[in-house]
């Protein structure tokens, strides 16, 4: 039997329902559908929540629309995903009381980010300045960091914001070296082999824990539910190439199917490894210095091409320096990513449908096709290039998305008092 | 004056030939100190490169009275046959800490909040690591189980001192024998040691390498000072010690090759020559040492073969660990190669001759070697007569059974100061060679023995040995054998005899005759080269990943043509298309349309491409070692990131591969008053010393705000003043203050003091302040204490807020140097914008867009494009947020940030439009030099690679052959952001 005390409770339902609204047509627009496929001067139909038509120019709407929208040349794009980032936990990094992304101890796969989510982050609003509407927030820090929940960052409270509650288990894989502090080195960890024991005893513990009714309830291990049967993923934070192929093959003895690997700095020597086992990657962020000094001096600019070419299915996170406030970034690491040989459409795909896909919400999100979420970003220019990124218009599930942004509004606050100064002075 | 040192010398050398009897005596003496020894039948070795063959020594009264090959023997000499064995002068250690305890360890690496004043207790100074008044002397105790292994190791004479601290006190030179310690000590006070490591201090300053420069330097500016004074009215122990041993030889222990350089270099400011006690490493920085008069006290603990068996394990191995696995034993060569001299310290050695026969390997000769183990050590030391065997040195030699060089050796006598320590028998017998015993014949060797019987049986087997006996067990058939042998010489065998198993009843063996015998008696090594391995070919520099072959010449073209590019010359308000760019010895010397091709000119087509001035970041922590934080006091000024400039940061070369060309090198933001900066070109290939710009204006780091009130460091670190920002300001116009009032009351005129003469210099307006920043509060409070001071602040860097007082920067003339997008991250960042850059210009405020961060100081072009993002429209403008701004804040805008005629040749060639995502800096050229280029970029990769596939099948083959494996470690690239504290910073990715 299912411990069934705090968990589970239907996504579908928290979805607010838009099902008999207005029929738009967006016409004109570069189509960017997130897929791999891009339309030039394409048409899009959204009715209510949902985009119920993609186009060519030449071809016809199969329905009239309410209202049809000229897009002349901008750029349509499924809105932007970061996965794999503390967004909604944290306000200001700093501050202890606005850290609500680690739980004190080593163990917490029972922490659930979705009800410390704060939709009403200042942090929000910049992300959507530049795109991203739709972010993996997760828990960091011990051997179990906790559950991770899917949100769009344009909702009321939590659970309107929630897409997929309690999507995955993130984990932090040991390190074969750790740093010597005397030394100032690197060097081997010699407790390794027993960190990798205890952590595929709590899976084996908990595999245990879930097959029958419990004597007593064990939070932590209940939290587990759901891991062996592949609904809820396993994402393990790894980077170096030895330390993935151990986290893939000790994960899969223990009944995970499909470990997902997160930071993977290191996936592009091990292609074939992960294709074999088909494993997916969450790169962390291409805009990082290279894992060993004698990599190439560019190898994170190009790992995205490499993985492209060789067939791994990844996404783009901004795992790093200031995660938080950086995912903004996220669009013009695609476009490093293209400078560096990945397609552009590819590209695109690496921080919207991919993401969509890693982290299980591409039935509804992620990409533009008819039937999914009218989920979307308009931007005047190529949204991956910060000279011309400009994004005017979004839109959550076809509702348009409150742009408003507390940066904006103080920099034209503040450039009108100095102009009127400047110039009473002149 | 150096007459007088051997003076000295010898004054002290009398004393202590004197001063034996002084101790009350009791019962009945058996003194053999005055007998007379003569040593005959020597390979004798007097100096290096001087040899007696079949020579006789003749030891009285502790010292050598007569030396040669056909000398009377007196005749109540006692004699002591060699045997034809060598005979060498003892090795002098100059690097020991024999008979001194360790010094006690603190806990260094918690990091209290400030720096703790001692409270004037006693005369001494005030920092603790100054402990110049410390004396080895004080503390010697004779060690004779340390003085036995050492003895075993042919040293004699050490040169010990107390390893603690900046300012570790004198030195005393003590011979190895136990006849107590006022014979062994041969000089109490020989020498005066320095470091940069404050030991176990517990004192937070100095925190950083450059901190502890300053602090000593600061210390000789003082001991100028007090030897100046004519009346003396304070008294200052610390350099009253100084004082005191001025005319000693100094030495320096280096924990790295960087830091033994900048000893040298501090040292050469006061006119003292160190001695770099070494690390090693010398050979990688070879041209930074080549033709100076730098003198090293080699180490001599190579490391061991690199664990490369698992090949991830090979992977965590970088370039740095396996070239310098290869070329550690030949460091000794390569500087001797060079000229520079050394001398060895065996301090870490486990073996010390099968050390010795690797140095001999990398093509080093006896004469060398030996130098470097006791003629050069003596002479540096100023003792001469204990660097080499000769009539009235003081006895101070080994008998070994091998020559110096060889792969295995044994001293089986050592004498010191005349006398005697016997290590081993001198007879050992040599069991080597073929016997045929009644009938059987036993071949030895090794430890490996065959026999073949009278009946043609072939037994073969390893044995025991113990002393001259040889036990060999055997069967034949059901029966058991022992064989047992006792050697009497060479290959001489008495009473051989078999014992029967079964009966145990002894039968002796008739009829022994030994056919041949093996043996190495006259054996002599010499020159052992059998691996000569070319050491040219291996040696980058800088010695890093992507470093260049030292010893290849490079071409390097003096002129250049790029034909038909996109230009950005910073001065031109729109890009101009279809330019021609000629540079010539550094300088661009000519821009135009169609330009002739000057004779000898690479001609580069830039058509498609753009062409930019190189990148310039205001704000840059790269390229630092050992902490870019002097957190210690609320005031650093004294402090030079000049004197800790890295050129083997691998990210000046990943950063010259994203056009960045200049970087001012800034101290941390962990205190008010930060430290000086370095203006660099970022070289690569050339050294710490050359990265830096030429006459550059000086400039100083400030800091405001949370990290000088330490608000996020912890619960602990709230005592250091100031906590507020009401303390900083009145913290500022204190340290000003002080600083007038030093300049002008006739203070600076007696003493400099480092710390108030960087203030002094800005009240001057010769030096230039960029401060860290961020709420408008601060920025406006610290425009204001400058006006009221009369002088200004040239930059606020960072700035977050600087788009809410941009008329107030306009008006006081103070650039703003900012970045991009970050913010949140903590509570003075909540109103950061990434629209401050595009305000502040809007306002008329020189704005430029900085790093402060390695990664991001590689792609400044798309940081600069994001002002295109946030608020800006000008794509010119912008780029030149990354150009020309930040050259006109550093003042060199003279030389570059443009791209003009007569300007240094700092470009980049852009793929694209500069500011888009597409651009990658395909050509990177700094003074005229193509230092990186991206299409020779792939070559770059494979060189390397073949490099690291080369030494790891050399690590392999060396493991397989049995060779000691080090144990996993592997080296990390530091990583320093304004407020990193520590001195490594590792950055987990």
């Amino acid at each position: 039997m299912k411990n069934k005390v705090l968990f589970f409770i239907a996504v579908g339902a928290l979805i607010s329902c838009h099902a008999f609204g207005q029929t738009v047509l967006y016409r004109q627009a570069n189509l960017h559908l997130g897929n791999g496929a891009f339309i030039e001067n394409g048409q899009m139909m959204t009715e209510g929540v949902d985009i119920v038509w993609i186009g060519k120019s030449t071809d016809t709407p199969p329905k009239s629309a309410d209202k049809t929208i000229d897009l002349s040349g901008k750029h349509v794009y499924p809105g932007f995903i970061a996965p794999a980032t503390a967004t909604g936990l944290v306000e200001v990094e700093s501050v202890r009381a606005t850290r609500d992304f680690r739980e004190v101890g080593s163990d917490n796969p029972n922490a659930r980010a979705a009800v410390a989510f704060n939709t009403d982050s200042r942090i929000h609003p910049t992300l959507k300045y530049n795109g991203i509407l739709i972010v993996q927030a997760t828990p960091e820090g011990g051997r179990f960091s906790g559950l991770s929940s899917v949100m769009h960052l344009d909702g009321r409270n939590w659970e309107e914001a929630t897409l997929r509650l309690d999507d995955g288990l993130h984990i932090n894989w040991p390190g074969k070296m750790r740093y010597n502090r005397s030394k100032g080195k690197l060097v081997e960890n010699e407790n390794y082999d027993q960190q990798v024991s205890d952590l595929v005893q709590t899976f084996k513990d908990a595999h245990g824990y879930l097959q029958g009714k419990p004597a007593t309830i064990n939070l932590k291990l209940a939290a587990f539910d759901g891991v062996f049967s592949d609904t809820k993923k396993v994402f393990v934070h790894v980077n170096k190439a030895w330390e993935i192929m151990d986290a893939v093959n000790k994960l899969k003895e223990v009944g995970v199917k499909h470990p997902v690997v997160v930071g993977g700095m290191d996936a592009h020597s091990i292609v074939n490894f992960l294709l074999k086992h088909e494993i997916p990657v969450i790169l962390g962020r291409p805009h990082e210095l290279p894992l060993y000094s004698d990599d190439a001096i560019d190898q994170p600019y190009s790992t995205p091409a490499q993985l492209q070419e060789a067939g791994v299915l990844f996404c783009l996170s901004n795992i790093g320096r200031m995660p938080v406030m950086g995912n903004r970034n996220i669009p013009f690491m695609a476009g490093t990513a293209v400078a560096y040989g990945l397609e552009y459409e590819y590209a695109v795909a690496s921080i919207t449908g991919n993401a969509a896909k890693i982290l299980g919400i591409d039935m509804r999100y992620g990409t533009l096709e008819a039937g999914k979420s009218a989920t979307f970003i308009v931007s005047d220019g190529d949204a991956l290039n910060m000279e011309t990124q400009s994004i005017g218009m979004a839109f959550i599930d076809g509702q348009p998305v409150d742009m408003e942004n507390w940066q904006e509004i103080l920099y034209r606050k503040w450039s009108e008092k100095i102009e009127k100064i400047q110039q009473s002075k002149n | 004056m150096k007459k007088s040192m051997l003076l000295i010398a010898l004054l002290s050398w009398c004393n202590w030939a004197l001063s034996q009897s002084l101790h009350s005596r009791e019962g009945i003496q058996d003194d053999r100190s005055k007998l007379t020894y003569a040593i005959i039948n020597a390979n004798i070795t007097t100096a290096p490169g001087k040899k007696i063959t079949n020579g006789i020594i003749i030891v009285q009264d502790g010292k050598v009275v007569n030396i040669g090959q056909s000398i009377t023997i007196p005749k109540n000499a006692v004699t002591i046959d060699a045997d034809g064995k060598y005979v060498y002068p003892s090795f002098i250690e100059l690097n020991s800490n024999f008979g001194l305890r360790s010094p006690d360890k603190k806990d260094k690496s918690g990091g209290g909040p400030e720096y703790e004043r001692t409270d004037g207790k006693s005369a001494f100074g005030w920092n603790k690591a100054i402990r110049a008044d410390q004396s080895a002397s004080s503390l010697f105790e004779h060690d004779e189980d340390a003085a036995k292994k050492m003895r075993e190791n042919g040293i004699g004479i050490v040169l010990s001192h107390y390893q603690d601290g900046i300012a570790r006190g004198t030195g005393s030179l003590v011979a190895l024998t136990d006849a107590g310690e006022n014979i062994s000590m041969i000089q109490a006070v020989a020498s005066t040691h320095f470091s940069f490591d404050k030991g176990s201090s517990s004192q937070q300053y100095p925190s950083s390498q450059m901190g502890a420069m300053a602090l000593l330097r600061q210390t000789f500016i003082d001991l100028e000072w007090y030897r100046g004074q004519k009346e003396i009215n304070e008294k200052h122990l610390h350099l009253e010690a100084l004082k005191c041993c001025e005319k000693l030889p100094n030495f320096f222990s280096a924990t790295d090759k960087m830091t033994g350089l900048r000893a040298f270099r501090l040292g050469a400011e006061f006119k003292r020559d160190f001695i770099l006690l070494g690390s090693g490493d010398e050979y990688q920085i070879l041209p930074d040492i080549q033709g100076k008069s730098i003198r090293y006290v080699l180490p001599l603990n190579f490391p061991d073969v690199p664990a490369v068996q698992h090949p991830m394990m090979a992977r965590e191995m970088s370039i740095r660990d396996l070239k310098h696995w290869e070329l550690a034993p030949y460091n000794a060569r390569i500087l001797h190669d060079h000229k520079i001299e050394f001398a060895f310290t065996f301090e870490g050695v486990k073996n010390v001759f099968s050390t010795l026969h690797l140095l001999g390997k990398s093509g080093l000769s006896e004469e060398t070697i030996l130098g470097a183990l006791t003629t050069n050590p003596a002479r540096w030391i100023h003792f001469e007569s204990l660097g080499a065997i000769a009539k009235g040195n003081p006895a101070n030699f080994f008998i070994s059974r091998d020559s110096l060089l060889a792969e295995k050796n044994q001293v089986y006598e050592h004498w010191v100061m005349g006398r005697r320590y016997q290590i081993k028998e001198i007879s050992e017998y040599q069991m080597e060679g073929v016997y045929v015993l009644d009938g059987d014949t036993l071949e030895i060797k090794k430890s490996k023995f065959t026999l073949t019987t009278k009946a043609g049986q072939n037994i073969s087997g390893t044995f025991s040995k113990k002393n001259n006996q040889l036990t060999i067990p055997y069967s034949i058939d059901d029966e058991f054998f022992v064989l047992n042998l006792e050697f009497t010489g060479h290959g001489q065998i008495s009473n051989p005899s078999r014992y029967f198993s079964e009966s145990s009843k002894v039968k002796i063996i008739a009829d022994v005759k030994v056919v041949s015998t093996g043996g190495t008696k006259d054996s002599t090594v010499q020159s052992v080269v059998d691996e000569y391995f070319d050491y040219k070919a291996a040696l980058w520099y800088p010695f890093q990943a992507y470093g260049n072959p030292l010893m290849v010449e490079k071409e390097k073209p003096e002129t250049y043509l790029i034909k038909n590019v996109t230009l950005w010359s910073m001065v031109h308000e729109i890009p101009q298309p279809g330019m021609d760019v000629i540079i010539r010895k550094g300088k661009i010397s000519k821009i135009g349309v169609n330009l002739k091709v000057p004779k000898g000119a690479v001609v580069i087509d830039g058509s498609e491409m753009h062409l930019s001035p190189g990148l310039i970041d205001e704000h840059s922590h790269i390229a630092i070692s050992r902490g870019v934080n002097e957190s210690g006091s609320s005031i650093s000024s004294e402090v030079r990131i000049g004197d800790v400039v890295n050129h083997e940061d691998i990210n000046i070369y990943r950063q010259l591969s994203g056009g960045t060309t200049a970087s001012q090198l800034l101290h941390g933001s962990a205190n008010v008053i930060g430290g000086q900066s370095a203006l660099v070109k970022l070289r690569w290939g050339q050294s710490a010393e050359a990265m830096k710009i030429e006459n550059a204006p000086k400039f100083i780091k400030f800091a405001l705000g949370e990290n000088v009130k330490q608000s996020n460091w912890g619960d602990r670190m709230n005592v250091r003043y100031p906590q507020t920002r009401m303390g900083v300001e009145q913290f500022l116009f204190e340290s000003f203050y002080r600083a007038q009032s030093y300049g002008t009351s006739g203070e600076r005129a007696r003493r400099i003091d480092l710390e108030l003469e960087a203030l002094w210099e800005i009240l001057n307006g010769e030096r230039h302040i960029s401060c860290h920043s961020y709420v408008q509060s601060e920025i406006n409070m610290l425009m204001k204490v400058a006006d009221s001071m009369g002088f200004k602040i040239n930059t606020f860097t960072h700035v977050l807020e600087g788009y809410k007082v941009a008329d107030k920067l306009k008006v006081h003339g103070a650039a703003g140097s900012t970045f991009s997008d970050w913010w949140a991250y903590k509570m003075e960042v909540n109103e950061a914008i990434p629209f401050n850059a595009a305000a502040m210009a809007k306002a008329g405020v020189l704005t430029a867009i900085n790093s402060d961060d390695a990664e991001m100081g590689r792609r400044l072009n798309h940081e600069a494009a994001k002002v295109l993002r946030y608020g800006g429209d000008d794509p010119v403008e912008a780029l030149k947020m990354v150009t020309l701004n930040p050259a006109k804040m550093l003042h060199l805008d003279h030389r570059i940030g443009s791209v003009e005629e007569g300007k240094d040749a700092d470009l980049v060639l852009w793929s694209d439009v500069p500011l888009s995502i597409n651009a990658r800096a395909i050509k990177t050229f700094v003074d005229g030099e193509l230092l990186f280029d991206r299409e020779a970029q792939e070559e770059e990769q494979m060189r390397l690679r073949k490099e690291r596939v080369r030494l790891i099948k050399k690590a392999l083959q060396a493991a397989n052959s049995g060779k000691p494996i080090a144990t996993p470690e592997s080296e990390i690239d530091s990583e320093y952001h304004c407020d990193t504290l520590e001195e490594i910073h590792f950055h987990e990715k």
